[in-house]
C-alpha cells in the first residue's frame, strides 16, 4: 500500500511535469477576457478579441499583428507582432541617438554643419559668445503602453570630468551660468524642425516616423512644448546656444535632453560635446574679388570697381575695426617708376560722427576709395562716407600711408559681416597710358 | 597788274583716339589670402589693384583758318599755323596731312591752283628746296616753334631759311597714307606743338581771283 502510494505520487509528479511542459509548449487559446491582477494575457496565433479592463496588465497582440509600417532603413527596425512583444519595451524609451553641431549661418534648412557634415562629432573649441546650434535626435525606441505621456524636451549641460554619463549635475541651458540659449535672426523660437540631410547638419533617422509638428527649434527657450512621441517615432530638436564668459576655459561640456528636468525613460546613446576656449578670439578676413581690376580708364571719364571684405569673428567682446593703408609710400598705383596720383589721404578724425573725416564728393583726377552703404552689412558710417552711394553725396578719400580706420563695429562679436569698398579712379589727360597696379592692406583688429 | 590772291585755308581738326589695351590684366574673382588666427586679435592681408589707362589724343590748331596774303605771281607768300598735340600715349604719335580735294588744294570754282608734287614720307621724303620748287602751293614743318624732337631735318631741311641749302617743301597729298609730317615715339607728358608753314607762288597766267580749300591734319597715337 505504501508502495502504491509512492507509485501514485511518482505518476502524479510525472503527469504534472508533462502537463506543464505541454501547456508551456502548446498553450491553448486564451479566454477573451481576463480579470487577474497577476498575469498578462498572451495569445500566440490569434488576436485577442476581448478588452482588458485591469489597470495592472495589458493585452498584447499575437504574431500575426500587422506592423505599423515598413522600413528599409538600416538604422532602425520596426517591430510588430510577437517580435514587438518580445523585444520592445512597453514603456517609452526616449533615446538621445544622434546629434550634429551646426553653424549659425542660415535658416533651419540652410545653415551649414560645424563639423564638416559629420554627425556625432565633438565641436572644435569655440570662443565664448559664439552662437552654435546643436541638433539632437530623440527617438522613442520603446512603447506607448506603459508610462507614456507627452514630453517637454529640455536641453541641459554638464561639465565633463570622466564621462558624460557620469556627470552628476546637469543644468538647464536656459538661465545657465556657463551656457545660455542664443537668439539668432536665423531661427524662430518654436518653429518646427525638418528632417534635413546629415550633410547640412541633420542626423540619421533613428526610427520610422519623423514627428513633423514639433516646435523643436529653440533659441530663447530651452524647453519644447508638450510633445507626444509614440513608438517608432523620432523628433529632431535644434537649440541655439552659446558659452558664456563664466564657462570653464578649455572645459569640455556635455549636453542632454530631458523631460523638463526628468531623465525617466530617457536613454543616451550620444552626448553632444563642446570645448570652450573662453580666452581666445578669432578673426578672418577675405576679399571678393581678391584682385580688383578697374575698367580701362580714358582720362576724364572716371571708372570704379568694388570689392567686398568679409570679416568673421568669434569670441569678440567689443567688436572689431577695419583699417586701410597703401603699401607704397609713393603712391597706391604705379607703373615702374611712374606714379598714379592719389587723393588726399584718409583721416578719420576722432571717429564716426558729424564733421569727422576728410572725404570729399569730388576727388578729381586721381585714385580714391570709399566704403559703400550698399552691401555693407554692419556699421556703415554715413558721417564718414556720405548719406548714400549716389554721385554728389558719396564721399571719397585717398589711401593713407599709415593705417587708418574705415569701419568700426562695436557690436560685431561673432559671425560674419561684409564691408563693401569702392575704388574710384580718374586721370589727368597727360597721365601716361599704360598699366598701373599696386596694393592696399586691410587690417582687422578686435576691439579691446 | 595787281593781282589779289586770297588764299584761305580751313584746317579741319581730326583727332583719333586709339584705345590700346597694352597688357593683359590678371583675372579677378579669386579669394585672396584668408588669415585665421585663433587666440589672436588681428589679421591683415593685401589686396592688389590693377588699372589700365587708355590712350587719348587731341589736336588743336592756333587758327581754324589760315589766310595767305595777296599773291603777286613771282613773289611767293607764306603763313604759319600751329598744331598742338596733347596725348598720354606711352609710345608717341604721328601727324599726317592731306588735302580734302582730289583735284587741288586750292580752287576757285572750277579753276584750280597748282600744287607741288605730293609729299611722300617714304624714306627721307620727297620735299625740295625753294630754288627748285616752282610756282605752286606747298608746305613744310618749321623747325622754329616745333617741339624738340619732333622736327625732322631729313624731311624738312637743315633750317627754316628758304633757299638752295635750307628749307624743304612738299605738296599737299591727296591721301594721308604716306603723308606723315611729324612724329615721336616717346611719352612727353605735355602738349607738343608742330608749326606748319604754307607757302604759295603762282605762274603769271594764274587767274586773279580768290582761291580757297581745305586740308586735314590727323594725329594718331602709336600702337
Amino acid at each position: 500500500m505504501v508502495l502504491n502510494v509512492r507509485i501514485v505520487k511518482k505518476v502524479f509528479a510525472i503527469f504534472c511535469i508533462v502537463f506543464f511542459a505541454y501547456s508551456s509548449t502548446f498553450p491553448p487559446a486564451l479566454a477573451s477576457e481576463a480579470s487577474s491582477t497577476s498575469f498578462y494575457a498572451r495569445q500566440n496565433m490569434q488576436s485577442v478579441g476581448g478588452i482588458g479592463s485591469s489597470t495592472s496588465f495589458k493585452l498584447l497582440f499575437g504574431e500575426e499583428q500587422a506592423g505599423a509600417g515598413l522600413s528599409s532603413s538600416t538604422s532602425f527596425k520596426v517591430l510588430s507582432g510577437i517580435l514587438r512583444s518580445l523585444y520592445q519595451a512597453i514603456a517609452p524609451s526616449y533615446n538621445q541617438l544622434h546629434y550634429h553641431w551646426r553653424n549659425d549661418d542660415g535658416g533651419e534648412t540652410t545653415s551649414t554643419s560645424a563639423t564638416s557634415g559629420n554627425q556625432d562629432t565633438e565641436l572644435a573649441p569655440i570662443s565664448v559668445n559664439t552662437i552654435k546650434r546643436v541638433r539632437i535626435e530623440i527617438a522613442n525606441t520603446g512603447g506607448t503602453i506603459k508610462s507614456f505621456s507627452t514630453q517637454q524636451f529640455r536641453l541641459e549641460y554638464g561639465l565633463l570630468v570622466t564621462s558624460c554619463s557620469a556627470i552628476g549635475t546637469w543644468t538647464n541651458v536656459q538661465g545657465g551660468t556657463d551656457w545660455s540659449m542664443a537668439t539668432t535672426t536665423n531661427l524662430v523660437n518654436g518653429a518646427n524642425t525638418t528632417n534635413i540631410a546629415t550633410s547640412t547638419g541633420g542626423v540619421t533617422d533613428g526610427n520610422h516616423t519623423f514627428l513633423t509638428s514639433n516646435g523643436g527649434v529653440r533659441t530663447s527657450s530651452s524647453t519644447t512644448g508638450s510633445l507626444s512621441v509614440p513608438s517608432d517615432t523620432f523628433v529632431e530638436l535644434e537649440y541655439g546656444v552659446r558659452a558664456t564668459s563664466a564657462a570653464t576655459d578649455n572645459g569640455v561640456y556635455c549636453f542632454r535632453v530631458t523631460n523638463a528636468g526628468s531623465a525617466t525613460n530617457f536613454a543616451y546613446t550620444e552626448y553632444p560635446k563642446a570645448t570652450v576656449s573662453n580666452s581666445s578670439q578669432s578673426i578672418t578676413l577675405s576679399f571678393t574679388p581678391g584682385t580688383v581690376n578697374l575698367p580701362g580708364l580714358s582720362p576724364g571719364v572716371a571708372v570704379t570697381a568694388t570689392s567686398t571684405l568679409t570679416v568673421t569673428i568669434t569670441g569678440g567682446t567689443a567688436g572689431y575695426s577695419i583699417k586701410i593703408n597703401r603699401d607704397s609710400a609713393t603712391s597706391t598705383l604705379a607703373s615702374s617708376t611712374l606714379t598714379f596720383p592719389d587723393y588726399t589721404a584718409w583721416n578719420p578724425g576722432t571717429g564716426c560722427s558729424v564733421g569727422q573725416g576728410n572725404a570729399t564728393t569730388s576727388p578729381g583726377s586721381n585714385f580714391s576709395f570709399r566704403i559703400q552703404s550698399a552691401s555693407t552689412t554692419a556699421s556703415y558710417c554715413s558721417d564718414w562716407w556720405g548719406a548714400n552711394d549716389n554721385n554728389g553725396t558719396a564721399l571719397y578719400a585717398g589711401t593713407p600711408t599709415s593705417s587708418q580706420t574705415v569701419m568700426n563695429c562695436t557690436t560685431c562679436n561673432s559671425g560674419s559681416t561684409d564691408t563693401s569698398i569702392k575704388y574710384r579712379v580718374d586721370a589727368p589727360t597727360s597721365q601716361k597710358a599704360t598699366n598701373y597696379n599696386g596694393q592696399v592692406t586691410f587690417t582687422v583688429l578686435a576691439n579691446p | 597788274m595787281n593781282r589779289l590772291l586770297h588764299v584761305s585755308k580751313e584746317a579741319k581738326v581730326v583727332s583719333l583716339i586709339a584705345f590700346l589695351m597694352v597688357a593683359v590684366l590678371l583675372g579677378g574673382g579669386s579669394l585672396v589670402g584668408v588669415h585665421t588666427a585663433l587666440a589672436q586679435v588681428s589679421t591683415s592681408t593685401n589686396q592688389t589693384i590693377n588699372l589700365t589707362v587708355n590712350q587719348t589724343i587731341t589736336l588743336s590748331l592756333s587758327s581754324a583758318t589760315l589766310n595767305l596774303s595777296s599773291l603777286t605771281p613771282g613773289v611767293p607768300v607764306s603763313a604759319t599755323s600751329s598744331a598742338t598735340v596733347s596725348t598720354n600715349s606711352a609710345t608717341g604719335w604721328v601727324m599726317k596731312v592731306n588735302r580734302v580735294s582730289a583735284a587741288s588744294t586750292l580752287a576757285s570754282s572750277s579753276i584750280t591752283f597748282p600744287d607741288y608734287t605730293a609729299w611722300n614720307s617714304t624714306g627721307n621724303g620727297n620735299a625740295t628746296t625753294t630754288d627748285l620748287i616752282g610756282a605752286n602751293l606747298h608746305f613744310r614743318v618749321m623747325q622754329t616753334g616745333t617741339a624738340a624732337g619732333i622736327y625732322s631735318t631729313t624731311y624738312w631741311g637743315s633750317s627754316d631759311t628758304d633757299g638752295a641749302a635750307g628749307a624743304k617743301y612738299g605738296g599737299f597729298p591727296s591721301s594721308s597714307s604716306t603723308a606723315t609730317i611729324a612724329s615721336t615715339s616717346t611719352y612727353a607728358g605735355t602738349s607738343q606743338v608742330v608749326v606748319l608753314k604754307v607757302r604759295a607762288d603762282a605762274p603769271a597766267t594764274q587767274q586773279a581771283t580768290n582761291y580757297t580749300g581745305q586740308i586735314t591734319l590727323t594725329a594718331i597715337t602709336n600702337p
